[in-house]
């Protein structure tokens, strides 16, 4: 896996629609986005936060039996289009209700990179690595800036992806700094083994990204994207001009 | 338990990491505070004198007469703050304070536990603050105005359905946030390990008085114990003491709302399938996507769409039967009981009755059924008397 100096902007599947909301995805890969992490909409996401849980009611009043095959369906094409890196970040439930089995065979189909599982702890993760490791796709694992040390070594040591740095305590949301421990925490992780590290929850200035992006080698957008997106409602075009303006202004491409 | 925290396939931490530091520390502290003689004797004396235990073990003749067996009440709504939920509160209060912590957060569905929380918070100086769906809170005005005057922080959810699954997860987030000085103090026998064996733990008292007070009263075991399940937390306890005594029928009755074929009901150990919700994996009401459905029941503290993973656990291994009754059968149920033997059992409570009713027939006299009445119907007096409207009109 190979995460270098990455922009990954995070949207949600099905957010106005289905289709607007690959338009939008589509617009963040043009104007440069490394990455692209897809959120597959949940009725109970307990790690997102107030933001995000919203964007995940306004896909599912809009398709309400919207599957993961769905999801997988749709953005397949722009892998392939691309070429650039897509995870999905989705909610152990919807792994577990089509079986781990089911799931890896169907990313590793549709091209998608791996998964995302804010829920799942290196505890429980075994039947789902197995699946991940037996289709070749990924894992994040989480640490945050509560995790002990001892901890890190072990997540860092299994680790076969990239490691999600979560920026602060708590769900994801806008907030108004980049926490300065984390980069002790960068160098716990680096001691056990060289992994991309991307650092996302609270991530939403130019001036976040540039300085995450100085001791780490991706930086997650998340919540302040879906905002700007929803402020866009339902044209085309100004989806398109929208996303990408906030991409290249997130880059430091514009003068804004 | 096959694997730490899990019942057979059941159970489990699906938490974010973020959470791992809290629980592991809860689950390190719990075996460790239990085990303390101060905890212990703190704990038996406020079980004794504040909530008024041991609750009575009642033969109710009338109600015995009408189904043909002997019919025993566990008489939980006696206790103070009216329903089972205070044995819990009780208890994880006095964890929460041998393990330092300041403010208290729970969840609430009919209002009972965020009742019994916000008392034993009062009990113990502790800030409580309380997370309720605005539809419940609507739906169960008086108790949302006792956690107030008691001095809780009260706060309405209102994203999804707005009831106690909405209310669950954002008691999660609050957690999420307030790692640090903060216990959560869950209701029922779900969420993350340890949650489901530290409630149940605390609720096993009623098991266990039952089963000691049935000796004394008849020389030995009941035939069956009848409980309703929402979460499963007063089914989990009085079925604990019961669970290697194989001749005692376990029925557990879930709400059946507008009928198991309607969509509308909360039974999950019925029509739900391995699912995972609020940290754990049990039996949870899905649609063919796996998003939550949304449960339905006339009582609130039914509504919700998963149960504890012990309680699915031992409907997989046989052990335990699951029955269920709708709300039509629960409100006539809860007029049965109240003119049978002068108690009016809560909504809840109402679904174990109906059960018990639907058991006419089939019992013999020699039976012995305790029913467990985990809580006393004082807090549904405006569904009861909106329904009493609807079917004169």
């Amino acid at each position: 896996m190979k995460i270098t100096k990455a922009l990954m902007p995070f949207l949600t599947y099905g957010d106005p629609t289905p289709a607007l909301s690959l338009v939008a995805i589509e617009a963040c890969l043009k104007a440069g986005a490394d990455v692209i992490e897809v959120g597959v909409p949940f009725s109970d996401p307990v790690a997102d936060g107030p933001t995000i849980q919203a964007s995940h009611q306004r896909a599912l009043a809009e398709t309400p039996d919207l599957s993961v095959q769905d999801v997988i369906k749709g953005i397949s094409p722009l892998v392939t289009k691309y070429g650039k890196p897509i995870f999905l970040m989705l909610s152990v439930n919807l792994i577990n209700h089509m079986g781990s089995e089911v799931f890896f065979k169907q990313l590793e189909k549709g091209g998608v990179s791996g998964a995302i599982i804010p829920d799942l702890l290196m505890e429980e993760s075994a039947e789902y690595r197995k699946w991940a490791k037996k289709t070749g796709r990924v894992i994040a694992d989480f640490i945050t800036p509560v995790t002990p040390p001892t901890r890190i070594q072990k997540i860092v040591a299994q680790s076969n992806g990239f490691i999600y740095l979560i920026a602060s305590t708590g769900i994801t949301g806008v907030r108004d700094r980049v926490d300065q421990s984390l980069k002790s925490i960068t160098k716990t992780i680096r001691a056990v083994k060289n992994v991309p590290i991307a650092v996302g929850f609270g991530i939403s200035t130019p001036e976040h990204v540039t300085s995450v992006l100085e001791f780490a080698d991706g930086a997650i957008v998340g919540s302040a994207l879906v905002a700007q997106l929803a402020q866009a409602g339902r044209s085309k075009s100004a989806i398109q001009s929208t996303m990408s303006q906030a991409i290249k202004n997130l880059k430091g491409l514009s003068p804004e | 338990m096959s694997k730490k925290g899990h019942f057979g396939g059941y159970g489990g931490q699906f938490i974010p990491e973020t959470l791992y530091p809290a629980v592991r520390a809860l689950e390190e502290a719990y075996p460790k505070i239990i085990k303390t003689k101060s905890f212990q004797s703190e704990l038996k004396a406020l079980l004794k004198d504040y909530v008024g235990r041991p609750s009575p073990l009642y033969k109710a003749t009338r109600l015995s007469e009408a189904v043909g067996c002997s019919v025993y009440l566990k008489r939980e709504d006696l206790n103070h703050t009216g329903a089972h939920k205070i044995n819990n509160t009780i208890g994880q209060i006095l964890l929460a304070k041998h393990m330092g912590k300041k403010r208290i957060i729970a969840e609430t569905g009919a209002g009972q536990h965020g009742v019994a929380t916000a008392t034993v918070c009062a009990l113990m100086g502790l800030k409580c603050v309380v997370y309720m769906g605005e539809e419940d809170v609507n739906r169960q005005a008086l108790n949302a105005y006792r956690m107030k005057l008691l001095g809780a922080e009260l706060i309405p959810v209102s994203h999804g359905s707005k009831t106690l699954k909405d209310a669950t997860t954002e008691a999660i987030r609050d957690w999420m946030l307030n790692v640090d000085d903060t216990y959560y103090l869950i209701g029922s026998v779900v969420g993350p390990h340890p949650y489901p064996t530290i409630v149940r733990d605390f609720q096993a008292i009623i098991g266990k008085e039952s089963k000691r007070q049935m000796r004394a009263m008849t020389g030995g075991l009941p035939t069956a114990v009848i409980a309703c399940v929402g979460g499963g937390s007063n089914a989990m306890g009085i079925f604990h003491s019961f669970v290697k005594e194989k001749s005692v029928r376990l029925i557990a009755v879930e709400a059946g709302g507008e009928g198991l074929s309607s969509g509308h009901h909360s039974a999950s150990l019925q029509k739900g399938q391995s699912g995972i919700l609020h940290g754990a994996k049990s039996y949870l009401l899905q649609t063919k996507t796996g998003q939550v459905q949304l449960a339905h029941s006339i009582s609130a503290g039914l509504d919700y769409p998963g149960v504890g993973p012990e309680l699915s656990f031992l409907k997989d291994e046989g052990r335990m039967e699951v029955m269920s009754a709708t709300d039509k059968q629960a409100l006539a149920a809860c007029q049965w009981v109240s003119r049978l033997e002068g108690i009016i059992p809560a909504l809840e409570t109402s679904h174990a009755f109906a059960a018990l009713k639907q058991l006419k027939g089939s019992v013999k006299k020699s039976d012995h059924i305790i029913v467990n009445v985990s809580g006393r119907g004082d807090k549904d007096m405006e569904t009861l008397m909106a329904h009493d409207k609807d079917t004169a009109s």
